[in-house]
């Protein structure tokens, strides 16, 4: 059961990094007994057997459940259509943005969220076949009126993020400030003004650098803070 | 510029070729990738005197939306020559040989897209040839794989294409203007190196069956250098960043 790519180094696509009976993880096709990546990307095998690829870069597609961060791009006569930096673009209807129903004849919906806006939102539904259903009528959610706006790449916030929310919820403790994760690779920072800069050095680290030892150095420099 | 008379001879006594490459011997080949901000994806390709610009762009919503199919992602392909791209001036307006050339190139980088990830939607493919020496079409193929993947689109292989063909009798790789003119038969073959797939296989002139054999295995031999090159262009690109994240 040969492997010719380790854990950590960069592929390209077809690229047979194991042969045997390994588990395919994502961003892996298979044919027979050969693992070949699908991606330009960073080789992770997990103990168990599982070989997987991060892409360096890739396209987010909605899943149901997701927080992603938004920006209104059209603005219909009961509905925002939301660029949320996917091929499919979202649909925020006004029950799922509003309390009360309102009279759309009398009232322009660009009072409420107009191009250019950004929102925090959910994905209620999507199954491929109609573009995603975005609610903001939760806490948490809805319109951005201040604050900082980050993009990264969607694969790495996605794979990188549930063994580093614990950083972002430190980041949180060491500085009075709140970090929005969307999803789709977009990040919005509210609050602290002065260590902006630094901030934006550790977000990105976090969710670019997965070099062996990047965690300690990641929280070391969120101790400097 | 460039001179279209036929030469006294294609192969020298020696057994060397016009440009002074031996038979089995590619001309120098250089990717770069990434090269234009706008597009997702990108790559410029310079093979001999070939030099081409590959842009990809999608994933991404497709208009007019009828074209749309519910199972999986569409490619949209041009190939298109500028101008200045030939010694006489080529009208800018697509003709029948670049239609032709942007149908053969999407069809031959298609197998190699998971296109079944992204339904309803467009990855639309722009090749643009600023200056032609014969074997641009495989050139255009092995340039916009590369781009597809720099874009971040799924592929179970990058697709690398060369042409081999006769010329005065002896099999040569990677034809050059004046080889294809005036040559036997000039073979364009494209393929997932990885998968050992076929993509694309014309072939214009005669060849015996023994010698479209040996033809196709001297295509893989040179197929399987330009696909090291295609992976250390990939790879280079990145290279910034991983040792960004190193400091």
């Amino acid at each position: 059961m040969p492997i010719f790519f380790r854990s950590g180094s960069i592929v390209t696509p077809g690229d047979i990094i194991a042969e045997g009976s390994y588990k395919a993880g994502t961003g892996i096709s298979r044919s027979d007994n050969k693992f070949m990546a699908l991606y330009m990307g960073i080789v992770k095998i997990d103990p168990d057997g599982t070989i997987n690829v991060i892409p360096f870069k890739n396209i987010y597609i909605p899943k149901v459940g997701d927080i992603v961060v938004g920006k209104i791009r059209d603005v219909g006569v009961t509905s925002w259509l939301v660029d949320i930096n996917s091929p499919y673009p979202g649909v925020l209807l006004i029950s799922e943005a509003l309390s009360k129903p309102i009279d759309v004849t009398k009232i322009d919906l660009r009072d409420y969220l107009d191009i250019g806006d950004v929102i925090v939102a959910k994905v209620i539904e999507f199954d491929l076949l109609r573009d995603p259903m975005l609610t903001i009528k939760e806490s948490r959610l809805g319109k951005v009126t201040q604050g900082l706006l980050l993009e990264f790449q969607p694969s790495l916030v996605y794979t990188v993020l549930e063994k580093r929310l614990k950083l972002i919820e430190l980041i949180k403790k060491k500085i009075k400030c709140d970090i929005i994760v969307g999803k789709n690779g977009r990040v919005v920072i509210l609050g602290a003004q002065e260590k902006l800069n630094q901030l934006i050095r550790i977000l990105t680290m976090i969710f670019q650098d997965f070099s062996p030892g990047s965690t300690i150095r990641i929280k070391s420099y969120i101790e400097r803070l | 510029m460039r001179s279209d008379k036929k030469p006294v001879q294609l192969i020298s006594p020696e057994g060397l070729r016009v440009d002074g490459r031996r038979p089995d011997e590619l001309r120098p080949t250089r990717i770069e990738v990434g090269i234009l901000k706008n597009a997702d994806g990108s790559a410029l390709i310079e093979q001999g005197k070939n030099k081409i610009i590959v842009a990809v762009y999608g994933p991404r919503e497709l208009h007019p939306k009828h074209l749309a199919l519910p199972d999986r992602a569409i490619v949209r392909c041009r190939y298109h020559m500028v101008p200045f791209s030939v010694p006489e001036r080529k009208s800018p307006a697509p003709t029948r040989r670049e239609i032709e050339l942007s149908k053969v190139i999407r069809e031959a980088l298609e197998p190699a897209i998971i296109l079944e990830a992204f339904p309803r939607t467009t990855i639309d493919i722009f090749i643009e040839v600023l200056q032609a020496d014969g074997g641009t079409r495989t050139a255009s193929i092995t340039a916009a794989s590369v781009a597809l993947a720099d874009a971040g689109i799924p592929m179970r292989d990058l697709v690398t294409a060369v042409a081999v063909g006769k010329v005065n009798g002896t099999l040569v790789l990677d034809l050059n203007h004046l080889e294809d003119q005036y040559g036997e038969a000039d073979m364009p073959v494209a393929m997932m190196p990885s998968l050992g797939q076929i993509t694309l296989l014309q072939a214009d002139g005669i060849l015996t069956i023994d010698e479209f054999k040996k033809a196709l295995e001297l295509a893989m031999k040179g197929i399987k250098q330009l696909y090291e090159i295609q992976k250390v262009a990939l790879k280079e690109k990145y290279k910034p960043l991983a040792q960004e994240l190193k400091r």
